[in-house]
């Protein structure tokens, strides 16, 4: 132990070994040969400042933009929301909890499931429990919220939350990020998926406020039928990519008293414009008068 | 800085400049070192209008040096979308021959072997001759005590290499007709007694 305390107070090897010879070597080689044509270098060089090919500046760019390019054409996965669920635990049961669910306006056939478990607790008691989940299919947030604050007014839950049903669905980088929708994809992806999706394009890249519906006609048609509640401006533009999978697109105005002002003659007035796989539904307002 | 002025303060400090870049340069090819040589001299002589105080001429070279090998070490793929100019051929400018450090292979070896820091570290205080305080500034360091105990490190790092060097060798140094002892020979012996000591802590 005393060696080992010696070697790490002192280190032979520096005692012994010095690198100043070996360093002094170096430092003695002599350059003054080059130092001649330094003042031409320098004169020539300070002149032409060096410069990228042309070649690898083309070549850079093409790289560049491909690369951009495939980037945005990368499909990516995004979870769409198509509804949302309320799901609640509750002791209350029939006729109190009929009376609530009525009372919040919800619909008993369609919207409601119910859930019973029975449980004991630890001292031996019998405890029923109804589990209650709710579907609000294409209802945006703030209506299932006002749904959800209906239905805590008008019964007692033990809990209650309120969840999102998503789909997952693909697109290419930039249809997500442009927020378009391809129309093409009503095959591939669900009715409730699609409407989602118009309804998220009628918010962000429009200003018309309006609901978006699929209707499958006897005939074996799909049709998108926008129902046009309000719109602000002279002309509404509404994108859609690759417009010829869809056979049809309808645009209603509904009873909106809010619209007074804006009259729709009639579906004529509704042109529906091709331009390069992209359509274009306009909406013209037009005078009284007229 | 008129052209003559730059090479006028350039040339007592020519010698040391070039072969602290080539030894900094260690691990990287003959032209690397070219390249940053050159690149540091153009960058010194365009930039010389900037350099306030003459006096501190040689620590600005040297800086613009190391700065322009950490660049070259950063962004290697770059250099490839630079133009060689064919114009240049007919302006030569060698600064090192094939030989050049042929005399001092295992010390730059071991060089070669250190970090960038840490070789340039003590290159700037071996071959620039700059104090603990000016190298501190040079490499941006909050403590002198930093570069302490870095020169220290770099130094018994230098020197174990070079014994490693000395032991994967053995053929050569068996074949030496004369049989004294030397300075490394005894460095060599000391060195295997200190492996010893610290197998058996």
């Amino acid at each position: 132990m005393r060696l080992l305390k010696l070697y790490t107070k002192s280190n032979l090897l520096d005692d012994i070994m010095s690198l100043s010879n070996p360093f002094n070597e170096l430092k003695s080689v002599d350059h003054s040969r080059s130092l001649h044509n330094l003042s031409q270098w320098l004169d020539h060089k300070s002149k032409t400042p060096r410069k990228m090919r042309p070649l690898y500046k083309v070549a850079a760019s093409i790289l560049i933009t491909g690369l951009v390019l495939v980037a945005c054409s990368i499909p990516v996965e995004q979870e769409q929301e198509i509804g949302y669920m309320i799901k609640g635990v509750t002791t209350e049961f029939s006729p109190k909890m009929k009376q609530g669910l009525e009372a919040a306006e919800m619909d008993m056939n369609s919207e409601v499931h119910l859930n019973v478990t029975v449980t004991e607790d630890t001292e031996g008691n019998t405890v029923r429990n109804a589990e209650v989940v709710m579907l609000l299919p294409e209802a945006d947030r703030a209506a299932a919220e006002a749904k959800m604050a209906s239905l805590q007014k008008h019964l007692t839950f033990q809990k209650l939350e309120l969840l999102p049903i998503e789909e997952e669905i693909e697109q290419p980088l930039y249809e997500a990020a442009l927020s378009k929708f391809n129309l093409h994809w009503g095959n591939k992806v669900s009715d409730e998926v699609m409407v989602a999706k118009i309804n998220e394009m009628l918010q962000k890249n429009s200003n018309i406020t309006g609901k978006a519906e699929i209707i499958h006609t006897e005939d074996g048609k799909k049709l998108v039928e926008i129902r046009v509640e309000d719109f602000s401006g002279d002309k509404s533009t509404l994108d859609f990519i690759d417009v010829e999978s869809i056979q049809e697109i309808r645009v209603h105005k509904s009873k909106n008293k809010n619209t007074v002002d804006i009259q729709l003659k009639e579906e004529s007035e509704i042109e529906l414009e091709d331009e390069n796989g992209t359509a274009h539904i306009k909406i013209r307002k037009i005078k009284k008068d007229q | 800085m008129t052209k003559s002025e730059f090479i006028q303060l350039l040339t007592p400090h020519y010698n040391d400049a070039v072969n602290y870049c080539g030894a900094l340069c260690m691990g990287s090819d003959k032209a690397e070192a070219e390249d940053v040589i050159q690149q540091a001299l153009l960058k010194a002589y365009e930039k010389s209008d900037t350099l306030r105080d003459p006096a501190r001429f040689r620590s600005w070279l040297f800086q613009i040096i190391t700065r322009c090998f950490y660049d070259s070490v950063r962004a290697p793929f770059w250099k490839r979308f630079v133009s060689f100019d064919p114009a240049e051929a007919d302006t030569k400018f060698v600064v090192y021959e094939e030989d050049t450090f042929s005399n001092n292979t295992q010390l730059l070896t071991a060089l070669s072997q250190l970090s960038e820091k840490e070789r340039s570290a003590i290159l700037l205080f071996e071959i620039g001759g700059f104090s603990i305080k000016e190298i501190k500034e040079m490499q941006n360091e909050s403590s002198e005590s930093a570069i302490k105990s870095r020169l220290s490190r770099t130094r018994t790092k230098l020197k174990e290499i070079m014994v490693a060097m000395d032991e994967a060798t053995p053929s050569s140094r068996i074949a030496e007709s004369n049989p004294k002892l030397e300075t490394s020979d005894l460095y060599h012996e000391t060195s295997k007694v200190i492996h010893e000591i610290k197998s058996i802590g």
